[in-house]
């Protein structure tokens, strides 16, 4: 418990606690992971409130949590949560690349097991819609299919299963996957909870 | 960024307030949601409602400075202070980046803090109740959520094996490691049954019970002793395990002097867990199934869900993720091939003759297993030698291969059916549920079937303290005598039937008793000592004297009442006799037994019931005789000896003696009994006369003697009779309750053998632990000897094994899974009957966690093909609540359908367990609520209830059905809108070309003015098309709307010529402004349905409302993003 005092503050780890699915005990091991992710010495053993916020490590250092290695999406993950950020109304100082302690918290309670379906649902589809314009186009599905199966499946195959995607779930028949016709597949999927989740 | 200007104050308040006001509608929206499982079928409600209170916000989170005086009544504050609460609660769920969560968390607590802080010391000052109580429930609420916090830290810290968990995670995926989250739940479970079970049932019984009062139920013997601790007792749960808390017949039935119900709570407890157990898994289902929606076929979505959910985030291994995306593509491809050829059902006759093949084997196999457990059980209720280790445990042994190696024939069998292979998995788990149930229940019923034999025995060797009772009930009512009738009736009805039937037997008397002293002879050197044989013996008996029954039809008259007499001395003596057989080694008594049989016979009672009853009857007496009368005589010197239990060196000339001397020594003992009140003499003739009398009475008499032995009737009044007799009774048994310890050795041996109870939890526990050997023996050998011998071989080898035969073991998730709901199930069964038994589940349930997770990380590799079939969450759950179910049934039917043996057990005493329950019940609830109760439990109740309830079942049904059937109605319809709606689209788009066209022209041609000033509106347009998406749409909505007016308005035509002039100018915006509303229209049709119903030639103020409707939808949508 000693270690806690010295990283973060009382207060901070309350709000932490508040604002994501963690109890203490699990925020410091994320901390813990942070800390083992970024190049030796880039993080300090305990952190401000300045720090958790502006303290970016590259992104590429993502790539040192296995699950995110393997992950063939691990460029838009670290995408989408390192962009929330600068998103925000809040002035975003740091530079654009890189991760700072709180967005890889988030994206962690994100990906826990306690964050409700909904949350989870909204951050895959933030994740799988590529060019960000709020629906998921053709163009997403192919590449989400592509980067999916690694060029095992040639693009008349990806095309199929994308017109299939499309043919499936596309129920108001526009041509693109709108955020409800989405959520509505998504959560009928009965290994979509079990499967968009990383233990910490 | 922390540091935040004035200047950002103001739009962190607005941000604020929209943040809040959006977690309030989620809440409420999510509210509504759970509670009517719908959205709100008006938005426009909800949003009203939402503003409201988001102005609340501005206003509470404005006034920084503002003190309480101003900002309102202390319930405003206490409103506010809640909503701050709840937007505390509700800021987890939100999409956004943590830091603006954190500063909603911050601001809301400062509020908190500050407001609280000034409500607490005005409720501190003022001195009325209600503001106490607010001020305490505040306080509480306070320490409350601080608790609670506190606890959930605690928990992690408590959760095992997490880290072992993720690990099998990132290298199996989610799939592998659901059996691993699925042991550690079924650990959980077992760990609060088995802790409940410790702290109400054993400490207690440990800590409190009376050991005096157990009677037998605590002591070993000094033989059992002797082996109590050795290895192979315990394996077999004897010895000293036995005689501890783990097993139903350690426990007392009588309440502790603390005044601790103990049977009454060991009940109670087994009952709350079972209850827990249903509770806890259906929780578990509800909220498995929140987290999915129902869906209502499998492969609603095939492509879909492969692509959105085909990914497991948790992989974090190079091989796994390599093997998972082969898997993906493969199912693709898959897939698209049954798109391709979807029914192409190739109907192969050698497929579908294999296929009956396979499930005739199958089936076989089954019966198989079921007709080696049943004969198991049976031959385990033989007789066999101790020491052999196989007899012992051939049933718990025969069955765990049974669950081990019938699979592995299930599996081969199903290669040959050839079906697709999710649907081979799935038979294949089926085809194992099926066997390990059948198992279960065969083994169950086995089980039962030796138990009626046990309480036969039991019955037989009761000496006392049921009969006692009995016989008091009976003292009562024997005033009336109507009663006993009755009770009697039965027999009589039998006797009745052939009397002349009983007029025979009564003459083989005469043939019997000569051949009665021929049999001793014969048997004294058998040394028998066991009920079965005593009934084989019997069954010997039997037969012979029939026949001569038969044969000696003539001279019945005759000498009969003689006869009688000397039979029912008979009687007398060899039902001690009987009472020393069982009680002692001495041989030569089984032979008295003997004659007492044939002379039942003789007597008339042809049925073994009536023989049975009888045997009981002087068994009981004789007991009460042994105490007293035994003692006391001296004259029989044999009878005496019995007394000091040093029997066993009786000779057999001795014996033969005795039964030389029968007729003397039995007026000898008979005397006795008549101080005793037992005229058995008087009786047996008195009997005889009246036989000749009348054919009924006489039968009713004679069923009298039966039942009561021969004291019925000293006298010739049999009323009077029966009534001394049986307050004779009553004493010796109080006698008795005292002396049950002092019950001879042997009888002490083979009451510890009957206590079926106990034995059924023995077998449970045998099976548990054989179980967990095979278990780490199969995973040792299939596992790891294999994948070592895999490793290490295939550099010299002559084909590579890794890839070809032998391979790594997989994983076998289905099937382990199986195995654990069935082993579960085997714990649900044997708990009520061993109360142990949780907590070596308990211990075996750990054990396999690391036995398997270890077996899995060390010697197996990742599956190269996932399937859905054994991935579906509840599907697990489904089975385990089937199997907790299923294995209730027998419990509940041990519970109010069996009787507990009458030496064991916190139950002893019983007619059955459950009565345990109601007899407090009764005796605690005064008399109207009796009445009620028993009432309500009557056919009157019962019965309307079931068919209330199969109303409501067939009622719901049929809702099922027609909500279906709408669900289907309603996705046409939404079919139907759409294409509606494309086509009108387009219509639209034909019919303003075709407009503007002709417009355009006319009004150039008649107010050149106006084009100009069109020019300008659309210029102005334009600068609005620019400037945000929100105006675009709503725009182009009423555009729409208006345009399909076809009201030739000034406006329409000004309006179209706009649009027209942006057609022609610049197309590239008019393209997108069409594609833009038929986005909004879109997506409002999506959002809920109730708008495309909309109609759309309505009146202007409709689409000026509709326009709005639209702009705040897309707004919110933005605001979102």
């Amino acid at each position: 418990m000693g270690n806690k005092i010295a990283t973060f503050t009382e207060e901070q780890l309350e709000d932490y606690q508040d604002c994501t699915f963690f109890t203490r005990k699990e925020i410091l091991r994320i901390f813990k992971r942070f800390r083992d992710m970024g190049d030796p010495g880039a993080v300090p053993r305990s952190m401000t409130p300045q720090q958790a916020s502006t303290l970016r490590i590259p992104l590429s250092c993502l790539t040192r949590i296995p699950e995110l290695k393997e992950n063939p999406f691990r460029q838009r993950i670290s995408e989408v949560f390192a962009k929330c950020q600068s998103s925000g109304l809040s002035t975003s100082v740091a530079s654009d690349e890189g991760i700072c302690f709180e967005e890889f918290l988030e994206m962690m309670s994100v990906f826990s097991e306690q964050a409700p379906r909904d949350l989870k649902v909204f951050y895959a589809f933030k994740i799988y819609d590529f060019d960000e314009d709020g629906v998921l186009g053709l163009n997403d599905l192919e590449r989400t299919c592509r980067q999916l199966v690694q060029d095992d499946l040639n693009a008349d195959e990806v095309a199929t299963v994308c017109r299939k995607v499309l043919e499936e779930s596309d129920i108001d028949g526009d041509g693109v996957l709108s955020y409800l016709e989405f959520e509505h597949v998504v959560t009928r999927a009965s290994d979509f909870m079990a499967t968009f989740h990383i233990r910490i | 960024m922390q540091r935040i200007s004035i200047a950002e104050e103001e739009g962190d308040e607005d941000e604020y307030s929209a943040s809040a006001c959006e977690i309030m509608q989620q809440r409420s929206s999510s509210r509504r949601q759970s509670r009517r499982r719908r959205r709100p079928s008006c938005p426009f409600e909800a949003e009203a409602t939402l503003r409201r209170r988001s102005s609340v916000y501005t206003t509470s989170s404005g006034e920084t400075a503002i003190s309480i005086e101003e900002s309102g009544s202390q319930e405003q504050i206490f409103e506010k202070l809640k909503l701050h609460k709840e937007v505390l609660s509700g800021v987890k769920q939100q999409p956004w980046p943590l830091c603006r969560k954190m500063k909603l968390v911050r601001q809301a607590k400062s509020y908190i803090r500050r407001h609280e802080g000034v409500l607490q010391e005005r409720l501190a000052q003022t001195r009325s109740t209600k503001d106490a109580i607010a001020r305490i429930s505040l306080y509480i609420t306070k320490k409350w959520q601080y608790c609670r916090r506190e606890l959930v830290n605690l928990q992690t810290w408590l959760v095992p094996w997490e880290l072992r968990i993720k690990e099998i995670e990132s290298h199996f995926g989610s799939a592998v490691a659901s059996y691993f989250t699925f042991l550690r739940w079924l650990f959980w479970i077992n760990l609060v049954i088995a802790a409940i079970l410790t702290a109400f049932v054993a400490i207690p019984e440990m800590l409190t019970a009376d050991p005096a009062a157990a009677g037998e139920r605590k002591i070993m013997l000094r033989e059992e002793k002797l082996k109590s601790k050795h290895l192979l007792t315990l394996w077999e749960f004897e010895g000293v395990l036995k005689y501890s808390p783990f097993f139903y017949g350690w426990y007392t039935n009588q309440d502790s002097r603390s005044g601790y119900r103990l049977p009454l709570v060991y009940f109670v407890t087994n009952l709350v867990v079972y209850i827990y157990s249903f509770l806890a898994i259906l929780r578990k289902m509800a909220e498995n199934s929140r987290l999915s929606k129902l869906t209502e076929k499998e492969d609603e979505c095939v492509f879909s869900w492969k692509l959105f959910t085909g990914w497991d985030f948790m992989i974090g291994n190079t091989e796994t993720a390599h093997n998972r995306t082969a898997s993906i593509v493969l199912g693709f491809k898959e897939a698209l091939l049954e798109e391709a050829e979807k029914e192409k059902d190739e109907r192969n006759w050698k497929i579908i003759l294999m296929r009956i093949f396979v499930n005739i084997c199958v089936i076989s196999l089954l019966g198989l297993s079921a007709y080696a457990v049943v004969k198991m059980v049976a031959r385990s209720s033989e007789e066999f030698e101790q020491n052999n280790w196989w007899r012992q445990n051939e049933i718990t042994v025969v069955m765990s291969l049974i669950t081990y190696v019938f699979p592995v024939f299930f599996e081969i069998l199903g290669l040959l059916e050839s079906y697709h292979p999710r649907k081979q998995l799935r038979l294949q788990l089926a085809r194992i549920m099926v066997l390990n149930l059948l198992n279960l229940y065969s083994l169950i019923f086995a089980l039962f079937e030796k138990i009626d034999s046990m309480t036969q025995d039991l019955r037989d060797l009761q000496p006392t303290i049921k009969n006692c009772t009995y016989k008091l009930i009976k003292c009562d009512d024997s005033l009336k005598q109507s009663q006993q009738f009755a009770t009697l009736a039965s027999l009589s009805l039998v006797l009745a039937s052939n009397v002349t039937g009983m007029q025979n037997k009564t003459e083989i008397l005469e043939t019997t008793l000569p051949q009665l002293s021929f049999i001793p002879p014969n048997f004294y050197l058998n040394p028998i000592l066991d009920e079965k044989s005593l009934e084989e013996i019997y069954n010997v008996g039997d037969y012979s004297p029939l026949d001569y029954t038969y044969d000696n039809y003539d001279d019945i008259t005759k000498n009969r009442s003689s006869f009688i007499e000397n039979i029912t001395k008979e009687m007398n003596f060899t039902t001690q006799m009987l009472q020393q057989n069982d009680t002692s080694d001495a041989t030569t008594f089984t032979t008295f037994e003997n004659l007492t049989d044939t002379i039942d016979l003789s007597e008339g009672i042809d049925t073994a019931s009536t023989t049975s009853n009888f045997f009981n009857e002087s068994t009981v007496s004789n007991e009460t005789t042994q105490e007293r009368d035994y003692n006391t005589s001296t004259s029989t010197d044999t009878v005496s000896s019995t007394i000091t239990e040093h029997l066993n060196e009786t000779s057999s000339t001795k014996a033969e003696d005795f039964t030389m001397s029968l007729p003397v020594e039995e007026s000898n003992t008979s005397d006795e009994y008549l101080t005793t009140a037992f005229n058995t003499n008087t009786k047996s003739s008195v009997i005889t006369t009246e036989f000749t009398k009348e054919p009924n009475i006489e039968t009713t008499n004679k069923i009298s003697t039966i039942d009561h032995y021969e004291g019925v009737i000293p006298l010739a009044e049999k009323d009077y009779d029966v009534k001394c007799f049986e307050q004779i009774c009553n004493t010796t048994t109080t006698q008795d309750t005292i002396s049950s310890s002092k019950l001879l050795d042997l009888t002490r041996k083979k009451l510890r053998r009957l206590c079926w109870e106990t034995m059924f939890g023995q077998e449970l526990a045998k099976l548990t632990v054989m179980d967990l050997v095979l278990s780490i023996i199969i995973t040792l050998s299939i596992d790891f000897f294999r994948a070592v011998f895999v490793r290490y071989m295939n550099s010299c080898w002559c084909w590579d094994l890794e890839k070809q035969f032998p391979q790594y073991g997989d994983f076998k998730i289905a099937e382990n899974i199986l195995h654990l709901v069935n082993n579960q199930g085997m714990i649900w069964m044997g708990m009520f009957f061993s109360p142990g038994l949780t907590i070596l589940n308990l211990l075996k349930l750990g054990i396999l966690m690391y036995l398997r997770s270890w077996a899995v990380l060390t010697c197996n590799v990742p599956h190269e093909i996932i399937f859905r079939a054994s991935r579906s969450n509840n599907f697990y759950f489904a089975l385990l609540l089937t199997m907790l179910f299923l294995c209730v049934l027998p419990v509940g039917y041990a519970i109010v359908w069996l009787e507990p043996s009458w030496h064991c057990g916190p139950f002893s005493g019983y007619e059955k367990i459950y009565y345990v329950a109601t007899e407090q019940l009764t005796d605690s609830l005064p008399d109207p609520i009796k009445r009620c109760l028993d009432y309500i439990a009557s056919p009157g109740i019962v019965i309307p209830l079931i068919v209330l309830m199969t109303l409501i079942i067939y009622y719901m049904v049929s809702l099922t059905g027609s909500l279906r059937e709408t669900n289907n109605d309603l996705k046409i319809q939404l079919r139907h809108e759409r294409t509606e709606e494309r086509r009108k689209l387009f219509k639209i788009v034909k019919k303003r070309e075709e407009l503007s066209d002709l417009s355009f022209l006319k009004w150039k041609r008649m107010l050149p003015v106006l084009s100009k000033k069109s020019t300008k509106t659309r210029a102005k347009d334009d600068v609005e098309i620019a400037r945000t998406d929100v105006n675009e749409r709503k725009r182009s909505t009423s555009e729409v709307i208006e345009l399909t007016d076809m009201e030739q308005d000034v406006i329409s035509h000004d309006q179209a010529q706009v649009s027209e002039n942006k057609h022609d100018e610049k197309a590239p915006i008019n393209s997108r402004l069409t594609r833009i509303f038929y986005d909004s229209w879109e997506s409002q049709s999506s959002d809920c349905a109730v708008i495309p119903e909309i109609r759309i030639n309505e009146a202007e103020g409709k689409s000026e409302y509709l326009s709005r409707s639209a702009s705040r939808k897309s707004h919110n949508v933005s605001e979102k993003k």
